[in-house]
């Protein structure tokens, strides 16, 4: 928690706020703009000189559009540096609170775990952890948790009701912690948040929005609710999670790139967005009555996947709440916020098809009446997220097709001067300088980065693992970013042309761990096309010109090698190895807080541990249901509760019952489980019969449970 | 021992016993001599029902029996009545478990002693609420509202949307304009 100083607590001027932040939006995009200018008026020198015709104009058009959006990084990097020594001078939302002082009445806040057939240890041992963090903040009574399940595993289902009452038991947190789960997972997450609110919204003035992986420090959600509490204009605080867990080589990189460059981007990003931020549906302090009011989510025309109902809902939210007047801020320095990443390229790029559809679905809303054109822009930035990469491959096959022609007409390159003077050099000059000014754009603010520690965070350098291993990680992060990149372009225009073309996404649970790498087959499955893109890409590359071989050689390669790249970013052993190394470390490796360390602590012991027997069976969930007194009751309690009914003791057989009895779990369907288990009377009828019947009458699957009790 | 004495010897009877205690398990009693004992005063019971259910099998009388006792244990406890054909009621299982009563209160489990009011107010003190109380609200809806440029987009996007074959058409028309250009322009 990094705590500013009572001299610091300021009331922010909502008016002059909002006027100053028009100023610094210009002030911003303006600095983007020349920094995009400067690359894009030497590419266009160079179309001119080697005779510009209509098509260089179009490959000029994208060049600007690719050159804009990266140019946001170093843009926020630069601004973010220029900032960092001047903070006090510049609004920031933490600064409108006391920190020190623990009288501070807060108000009823719901801490909502959305989760949706996860891990369940791992869920709830974070659950653990926010909880005890809460507690010794003394502001333990303000808050309840609500795990909202809407798992459709039977057996994540029967493990998430069972280990809740054993956490329940274990912190003494009954009627502080609350387990739902709907039985129709409508409209996903932001369904399941909905839900939430119409049962018992009006209850809390706050909601704290979580991931099923996030963990936040007790303090952190304190310090919401004391912000939240001091600025009624605010609708949504978001917090900066940083990623953390990482084993694979890839999480770990992705976890050192999130805590090292992070709050370098979210600075400049605050400078420009103040109360027009965004909201990342996640690690989140949310005004329900607003919310309520404002961001019910509409539908949008025509049908999925970019009409129809909204997948990616925070944005819009976000966008909804400014629309209705309330205020959106980033919390990017109140720190104890904390997510994960998922393992390996594969599931990364699982997760990005689904929010690549979510993003193109934002087309929508940015067409719509109303909205701040802040939250506009965060919507069209996120769908230039993906469709930049078909721009950029749209670009590179188009500069290919461009020396395709000029070798297959056998005519040589005459260039004339610049259409500038100023620009005073060789051609061959020129097209290394747009090369070497691409490459400080992409680059430059990974240094600033470096710089910004050097300058006003030396003692923190140590937890990076040293000066010299910190620069080491930041060599390796750059190597193996560029060589994911081409792989992730074509990743990314494969699912935008998916997209666009109709076809939808499943709702997928994450996989957010990995055994010691993804299998060859695996890897070949996905990457196989990649590597033909790239070996045919580089045979025609070589064909033409050996020069543009070369200045290919990058993005093919990498291509090329995809199969085994992918396999080894997916690798746990090759983590840890850098790890042992002291690259690609980051602070809560390094210097836990509290709440981490006892987060680790409880989840590397058995408190919460189902035997792993029992887990491994296909049919723990049904079965464990059905035979376990405990769970039966656990389970059927929660049933008549969701179901508004008393708990009675009657019992009646559902219709496929005498099925499962006889003939086993094996021989039902997914969805006839599921109807089983939804019949509160039909599972205490189970329950009665299994422990009636002779052996000889149940089925094999049955009598093998038994024997294990 | 006398109780087994009394059972006869056969398979069908081994298999009740063996039921009865993997019953007693699963409620996660774990002291083999409650166990034992328990098994054995359940057996004896069901011994003397057999003459009145002699079409039933041993282990159902059997169970019968421990749903009975249990059933009849947990009414007094929790000063309810329960109907003893369902098996041990939800609440009394849940009470059960949450007053931790294998670890804690185990001597007292299907026994007709009188019962420490420590224990009476712990079991009928269980609490376990999936939510606090419901109270229904609303979130108002509110239909997207688009620009000229959105409503001609989303006419289109209806359109287009009732033939799928258009977008395809589409990106070939773009490539080829554009190879086109690129190639009558150079």
């Amino acid at each position: 928690m990094k705590k500013i100083k009572n001299t610091d607590i300021k009331q922010l001027n909502k008016e002059k706020l909002y006027r100053k932040a028009e100023l610094r939006r210009i002030l911003f995009f303006l600095v983007n703009f020349i920094i995009a200018s400067i690359s894009t008026t030497l590419m266009a020198d160079f179309l001119w000189r080697i005779g510009f015709t209509v098509i260089y104009i179009i490959l000029l058009v994208i060049y600007f559009i690719l050159m804009w959006q990266i140019s946001l990084g170093i843009t926020h990097a630069l601004f973010g540096l220029f900032l960092t020594p001047r903070k006090g001078k510049f609004d920031h939302i933490t600064q409108t609170i006391n920190y020190n002082n623990i009288e501070t009445k807060l108000a009823d806040t719901a801490i909502l775990v959305p989760c949706y057939n996860e891990e369940t240890k791992r869920v709830y041992e974070g659950i653990r952890a926010i909880y005890n963090s809460l507690k010794t903040t003394g502001k333990l009574d303000y808050f309840d948790i609500f795990i909202l399940s809407d798992s459709t595993d039977p057996n994540k289902w029967i493990a998430e009701e069972s280990l809740w009452v054993k956490l329940c038991q274990q912190l003494n947190a009954f009627g502080r912690i609350y387990y739902r789960r709907r039985e129709n997972s409508y409209h996903k997450k932001a369904g399941n948040i909905a839900d939430f609110c119409k049962s018992w919204g009006a209850q809390y003035r706050y909601m704290l929005c979580l991931d099923a992986d996030s963990i936040m420090t007790g303090d952190s959600i304190v310090s919401l609710v004391k912000i939240m509490e001091a600025n009624k204009e605010i609708g949504i605080c978001q917090t900066a999670p940083v990623i953390i867990r990482g084993e694979t080589l890839y999480a770990r990189m992705m976890q050192f790139a999130s805590n090292f460059y992070g709050s370098l981007f979210q600075s400049g990003l605050n400078f420009w967005q103040q109360g027009s931020g965004n909201f990342w549906g996640h690690n989140a302090i949310l005004r329900i009555a607003p919310f309520m009011e404002f961001c019910s989510l509409p539908r949008l025309p025509g049908k999925e996947p970019l009409g129809g109902k909204i997948l990616s809902h925070d944005f819009v939210e976000a966008a909804l709440m400014r629309k209705a007047g309330w205020a959106v801020w980033l919390a990017y320095d109140i720190g104890g916020s904390y997510e994960e990443t998922p393992p390996n390229l594969i599931e990364n790029a699982v997760r990005d098809r689904r929010w690549c559809q979510g993003n193109f679905q934002h087309t929508w809303l940015v067409l719509s009446k109303g909205l701040p054109g802040p939250n506009r822009m965060h919507m069209l930035n996120g769908i230039m997220s993906y469709l930049g990469s078909l721009i950029w491959l749209i670009f590179l096959v188009f500069s290919t097709l461009s020396v395709i022609d000029t070798y297959e007409t056998n005519l040589s390159i005459i260039t004339v001067s610049s259409f500038a003077d100023f620009i005073n050099m060789s051609i061959g000059q020129e097209c290394f300088m747009i090369f070497a000014i691409t490459l400080i754009i992409i680059l430059l603010p990974k240094f600033l980065s470096l710089l910004r520690y050097i300058l006003f965070f030396r003692n923190k350098i140590v937890e990076y693992g040293g000066l010299f291993k910190l620069f080491l990680s930041i060599i390796l992060e750059i190597i193996l970013s560029a060589v994911m990149a081409p792989v992730q372009m074509l990743f990314h225009s494969k699912f935008v042309l998916s997209t666009l073309s109709g076809k939808g996404v499943a709702w997928n649970p994450q996989n957010r761990n990995s055994e010691d790498g993804i299998k060859f087959s695996a890897a070949f499955r996905v990457h196989y096309i990649h590597t033909i893109i790239g070996i045919v890409w580089a045979l025609i590359a070589y064909k033409y010109s050996y020069a543009f071989f070369w200045w290919l050689s990058p993005i093919t390669f990498s291509m090329c090698l995809s199969i085994p790249i992918s396999i080894l970013l997916s690798k746990i052993s090759v983590g840890s190895f850098l790890r042992k190394l002291g690259l690609f470390l980051i602070p809560s490796e390094t210097a836990p807080n509290r709440t981490l360390s006892s987060f680790e602590n409880a989840f590397n012991s058995d408190l919460l541990t189902i035997d792993s027997k029992l887990l491994s069976s296909k049919y723990y969930g049904i079965t464990q249901a059905v035979v376990d007194p405990y769970i039966n009751a656990i389970h059927t309690m929660l049933l008549y509760e969701r179901q508004s009914k008393n708990i009675n003791e009657e019992t009646k057989p559902h219709p496929l019952a005498e099925k499962l009895l006889t003939e086993g779990p094996e021989s039902l369907t997914l969805d006839e489980i599921k109807s089983i288990l939804i019949d509160p009377t039909g599972m205490r009828w189970l329950y009665q019969q299994i422990w009636l019947r002779p052996s000889n009458t149940l089925a094999l699957t049955w009598q093998q449970v038994l024997a294990d009790i | 021992m006398d109780t087994l004495k009394i059972l006869p010897n056969s398979e069908e009877w081994d298999e009740a016993y063996e039921k009865v205690e993997r019953y007693l398990i699963s409620l996660q009693i774990q002291n083999r001599r409650v166990i034992s004992n328990l098994v054995y005063l359940i057996l004896e019971k069901a011994s003397h029902k057999v003459k009145d259910s002699p079409s039933l099998n041993p282990t159902t009388i059997a169970m019968q029996v421990a749903h009975k006792l249990t059933s009849e244990w947990c009414g007094k406890v929790l000063d309810t009545k329960f109907t003893s054909d369902y098996g041990i009621p939800v609440r009394g299982r849940l009470a059960m478990l949450l007053a931790d009563l294998p670890n804690k209160w185990l001597k007292y489990f299907l026994n007709d002693d009188p019962l420490p009011k420590e224990l009476r107010d712990s079991m009928k003190n269980i609490y376990l609420s999936a939510g606090p109380e419901f109270q229904k609200s609303r979130m108002k809806h509110r239909a997207l509202e688009l620009t000229p440029a959105g409503s001609i987009l989303a006419e289109t996007f209806k359109f287009v949307n009732k033939r799928p074959y258009l977008f395809w058409l589409l990106i070939i028309i773009i490539t080829a304009l554009l190879i086109s250009l690129f190639y009558f322009t150079r």
